[in-house]
């Protein structure tokens, strides 16, 4: 424990955030949260539209202020740091797009460097050298001469993330960084915010609604529910059932067999499922997602045999006294889904 | 392995070329500036006048030093004053559009020269008071400048839509333009032909004296304007952006206002309010520079914008007639073509400068 104290690196001690508003006192406020972080971990924070997220983040970067409590940051309060201090211990990535014309990639990059060049932004050696690593670390060599409106949204995001390496800060701080991504953007990017913990070293906190890549790439997860956040390894919350609270009132659940969230089902009927293995198991993913409950047995009114019949495979549906033979699991499903319910 | 390799991304041989080309494209055009006009005075002349101004014709010498060479340095400075202004506003609002006088700018300035033309300069009209009213005129459109600015600037940190803020510029602009004409209403006539000719935009009408006030604030403008290139490129991104690298919004604002005001304040005090400089040629220098970087573009947009004018001021005393067309008139006709075009390749307007 006393090892973890020494690597706390940001510690939030009764924190309020939220928006002053003029006429309306305290329009929105979330807090007190008491968390720290510590160096090395690789957050994400989650929960719900609206809830404050974004807040929490803008105020840890000081893009906003706190309501109430204060932000230790290395031990120091973090008001005791200038703007340009701060921007050599935090860096940050949104989801904003950067639309600049005739701005290449290695300049939107080079600008992670503002906190050290001089008055003019003149790049020295040193600071060609940190922003060709930071290029190197998120694997956009290739798009170095780009412009940065011809990129796409993954490689964009990239780009800012590269630009936030440059920066060279032990915290880095994003804001959704995977919205707006296909699902294989999503991975890397996931895939290089796990190595810039990992291997470099790198303090990430990110918030994001893609629950399952956080239950399998964070260390820790903060969930900020309505009554405060629950913080933990993801494997600690699900163990605590945090998760149930996320989604009080809404259709998830989070499905043990596939590790994964699904959708709730509502259970209508039992079925009798039997064939080899192999077979089986598609077809009870299918039976399943309409609704049915699927069981080993042969007692059920309705039955379904997977067997195999010459060159391919056939399903038999029993229902009462009726029998009927099916060539995929798509006509299986339209049927039970039309006359069996 | 990749990695090994060096990036090249440094085109600035390239840029350094073009700026000198763009040079002596200006320096060509100062020259032809300085043989054209209505005293014929032969090519070869100019030059003999300029090296060895004892040997020639006094008349010469009088229209060259006292006329000819004043009115294309204001041209130059004013032109390039007016990019540089308009290239900062077009950063700071994130507007391809902004200019000191679509968004009013231009008019603030104007309506602090109308109230020193039009409302106070009979206290200043004698001779030796023309240095201070230089001063109380140029302070009067930084003033005025200032005003419509933070006029704007408020408005769009609440409005973020880019067509919102330019109706708005318009409206403010209008509002100004009201506030003239009820000015104009109760000055005298002399005073009112002044104040209307001043408005047709003008660069051979500057007292010596003018011409040095011009030129110490231009100068200060600038070098202002130097301070905050660093700032502007950060800017580029956007505020949230630009404040966690480090960015203090709040002085960079104020020094980019500081300096925008000083630069379109001085020359609509002494030539006019002349338009589409400030928002045509930030755009040219992008085209020509292909490049994002104020340290690049703010040269650029110097050399560019004083080629602009060159060429306005050359339209406007084209032979065959004696007098000079109003600059304003030929600025327009040189400028709206590139704003149309602006305009149609970005027809999202929500994109950045």
């Amino acid at each position: 424990m006393d090892h973890q104290k020494q690597n706390i690196i940001i510690d939030l001690k009764d924190l309020m955030i939220g928006y002053r508003t003029r006429g309306v006192q305290n329009a929105f406020t979330y807090g007190p949260i008491n968390l720290s972080i510590h160096s090395g971990d690789l957050i994400a924070l989650i929960g719900r539209n609206g809830i404050g997220k974004s807040s929490l983040l803008r105020t840890i970067t000081r893009l906003q202020n706190p309501v109430g409590g204060n932000i230790l940051l290395l031990g120091k309060d973090d008001f005791s740091y200038n703007r340009a201090e701060l921007a050599k211990i935090i860096s940050f990535v949104s989801t904003e797009i950067v639309g600049v014309q005739n701005l290449q990639v290695y300049e939107m990059v080079s600008l992670g460097r503002s906190p050290y060049t001089n008055w003019l932004g003149k790049l020295e050696h040193f600071d060609h050298s940190s922003i060709q690593s930071a290029i190197d670390m998120a694997q956009i060599r290739h798009l170095t001469a780009k412009f940065i409106y011809q990129l796409s949204d993954g490689e964009r995001q990239k780009v800012m993330i590269a630009r936030a390496l440059a920066q060279d800060t032990p915290v880095i701080i994003m804001d959704e960084p995977t919205a707006f991504l296909d699902l294989p953007s999503r991975y890397e990017i996931l895939r290089l915010m796990n190595e810039l913990s990992g291997q470099a070293g790198k303090t990430i906190l990110f918030s994001t609604h893609d629950l399952d890549i956080a239950m399998h790439e964070a260390d820790i997860i903060w969930l900020m529910l309505n009554e405060g956040i629950a913080e933990g390894a993801p494997e600690d919350l699900l163990f605590r059932q945090q998760f149930h609270k996320l989604f009080l009132n809404s259709p998830l659940e989070y499905d043990q067999q596939s590790d994964g969230f699904r959708l709730k089902k509502e259970i209508h009927k039992t079925i009798g499922l039997q064939g080899p293995e192999e077979y089986v198991f598609y077809t009870e993913k299918a039976l399943k997602r309409i609704g049915f409950q699927v069981n080993g047995t042969n007692e059920d009114m309705i039955r379904v045999e997977v067997v195999s019949e010459g060159s391919g495979i056939i399903w038999i549906l029993e229902a009462g006294i009726e029998t009927r033979k099916f060539k995929s699991i798509y006509e299986l499903t339209y049927y039970l889904k039309y006359n069996c319910k | 392995m990749d990695s090994m390799k060096p990036i090249h991304h440094d085109t600035g041989i390239h840029k350094s070329f073009l700026i000198f080309l763009l040079l002596a494209v200006a320096f060509f055009l100062f020259a032809l500036d300085l043989i054209t006009g209505p005293v014929k005075i032969p090519f070869k002349q100019v030059f003999v006048t300029l090296f060895y101004p004892g040997s020639v014709d006094p008349i010469w010498k009088q229209v060259l030093f006292d006329f000819r060479i004043p009115k294309a340095l204001t041209a130059m400075i004013a032109g390039s004053a007016l990019a540089v202004s308009g290239l900062q506003m077009q950063t700071i609002f994130r507007n391809p559009l902004a200019g000191p006088d679509v968004l009013g700018i231009s008019s603030g300035a104007g309506l602090g020269v109308a109230l020193v033309v039009l409302g106070f300069d009979r206290f200043f009209s004698g001779g030796e008071m023309l240095y201070i009213s230089g001063w109380i005129q140029i302070v009067a459109a930084w003033t005025g400048s200032a005003v419509v600015l933070l006029l704007v600037m408020a408005v769009s940190l609440r409005v973020r839509d880019i067509m919102t803020i330019l109706i708005l510029g318009i409206l403010f602009g209008s509002a100004v333009s009201a506030v003239v004409s009820i000015l104009q209403y109760f000055s005298e006539q002399t005073m009112l032909k002044t104040y209307v000719i001043w408005t047709m935009g003008n660069f051979g009408s500057l007292t010596g004296m003018q011409l040095n006030v011009l030129l110490i604030s231009i100068a200060a403008g600038f070098a202002v304007s130097v301070l905050s290139l660093k700032r502007m490129n950060v800017l580029l991104t956007g505020e949230t952006y630009a404040r966690s690298v480090g960015l203090n919004l709040k002085s960079s604002r104020i020094l980019i206002f500081l300096s925008t005001s000083i630069l379109t304040g001085s020359v609509t005090a002494f030539c006019g309010p002349i338009g589409f400089v400030g928002i045509a040629i930030p755009h040219l220098a992008r085209l020509l520079f292909r490049s994002a970087d104020h340290k690049v573009l703010f040269p650029g947009c110097i050399i560019l914008g004083a080629i602009m004018l060159l060429i306005s001021d050359l339209i406007s005393q084209m032979p065959p007639q004696d007098t000079h067309l109003p600059v304003n008139a030929v600025t327009a006709l040189l400028g709206i073509p590139i704003v149309i075009w602006i305009i149609v390749k970005n027809q999202r307007l929500v994109s950045v400068s």
